[in-house]
């Protein structure tokens, strides 16, 4: 194995200009930097179709919900505040291999079927009024 | 004692390899979602470094089209997907070999995955899904492109290494 490694590195080496190298860190860091993000759980998962939303379902009940994509039947399928993708008609179900998702933010999307769902939170902003008051909290 | 070879044969058995990758690439099961090895750049890559700009973009649009007729999916949002990937890795390519920095194939090959993977994923947003929330998985399609563009950049550093080694050819244009 450290001799498969020793072999890599040569060759990466051997393979590369300064140049070459510069760009591999560079484009590595952006990318940590990117992906580098505090996880919060969601509240509800809302579907979409072509874009146009369909619904909003709570993570907090399990269900398995059945809509109709471009390509056919798609199901959505809730269980333990997660959410997944279950496509039947898609060439690389791709939707259904990324798995549950629970984070805010999260999507899991079938292109052919044009069918995305993603993981929301709390979609009320705090208002400066509830701010203030939080800060008043905070002194007292 | 060195054999003419024509650029356009050279072309033509570039893009039947990609072709073939293309094709093979599609039977095999993927380790994840959005998560393909792009085996068929590898030869877009050959044929810029070893031809040129023009050499690879004419690889890459045979692959596309060929590669989507013989799997069936031309014309479909598979096809569109894989059409703009491969547009905007050559035209990284282009930005490339216009820049003054010598890159090699690793560099290019990381650039223009990175490109690749940007391309399909604004054309996804474009032409089909048409939500925001696409972009928020972007940062993680684009670590696997960073890897598959390093591992056929060295893949195409050897094929690159080999048919350097083949004395017996010399590029003659026409």
């Amino acid at each position: 194995m450290k001799n498969l490694g020793f072999k890599f590195f040569s060759l990466l080496k051997k393979a590369t200009y300064p140049a070459d190298r510069w760009v591999m860190a560079i484009s590595a860091i952006i990318l940590i930097a990117l992906v580098i993000q505090p996880h919060r759980a969601g509240d509800e998962v809302s579907i979409y179709k072509d874009n146009q939303l369909l619904m909003n379902l709570s993570l907090n009940s399990d269900s398995i919900t059945p809509v109709e994509g471009r390509l056919g039947e798609v199901k959505i399928e809730v269980k333990d505040g997660q959410a997944r993708l279950l496509e039947y008609s898609s060439l690389r179900l791709i939707g259904t291999k990324t798995g549950w998702i629970k984070n805010r933010g999260e999507i899991a999307v079938c292109v052919p079927c044009g069918i995305l769902i993603q993981i929301k939170g709390d979609k009320k902003p705090a208002t400066t009024e509830q701010k203030e008051k939080l800060f008043d909290g905070i002194a007292r | 004692m060195k054999t003419d070879i024509r650029p356009d044969l050279l072309i033509a058995y570039f893009a039947a390899a990609a072709v073939a990758a293309h094709v093979l690439e599609a039977a095999i099961p993927g380790p994840g979602p959005w998560f393909k090895m792009g085996l068929a750049n590898i030869f877009t890559l050959v044929a810029f470094f070893h031809l040129g700009w023009g050499a690879a973009a004419i690889v890459s649009i045979i692959r596309v089209v060929a590669g989507s007729l013989a799997l069936g999916t031309f014309l479909s949002p598979t096809f569109f997907l894989s059409f703009s990937g491969a547009t905007g890795a050559v035209a990284l390519m282009g930005v490339v070999a216009l820049s003054p920095f010598r890159l090699g194939p690793v560099g290019v090959s990381i650039l223009a995955s990175l490109a690749h993977m940007v391309s399909q994923v604004v054309m996804a947003w474009v032409l089909i899904i048409g939500h925001d929330g696409i972009f928020l998985a972007l940062p993680w399609f684009l670590i696997g492109s960073w890897f598959t563009g390093l591992v056929n950049g060295l893949l195409a550093f050897l094929i690159l290494k080999r048919v350097a080694q083949h004395q017996t050819m010399e590029i003659v244009w026409r």
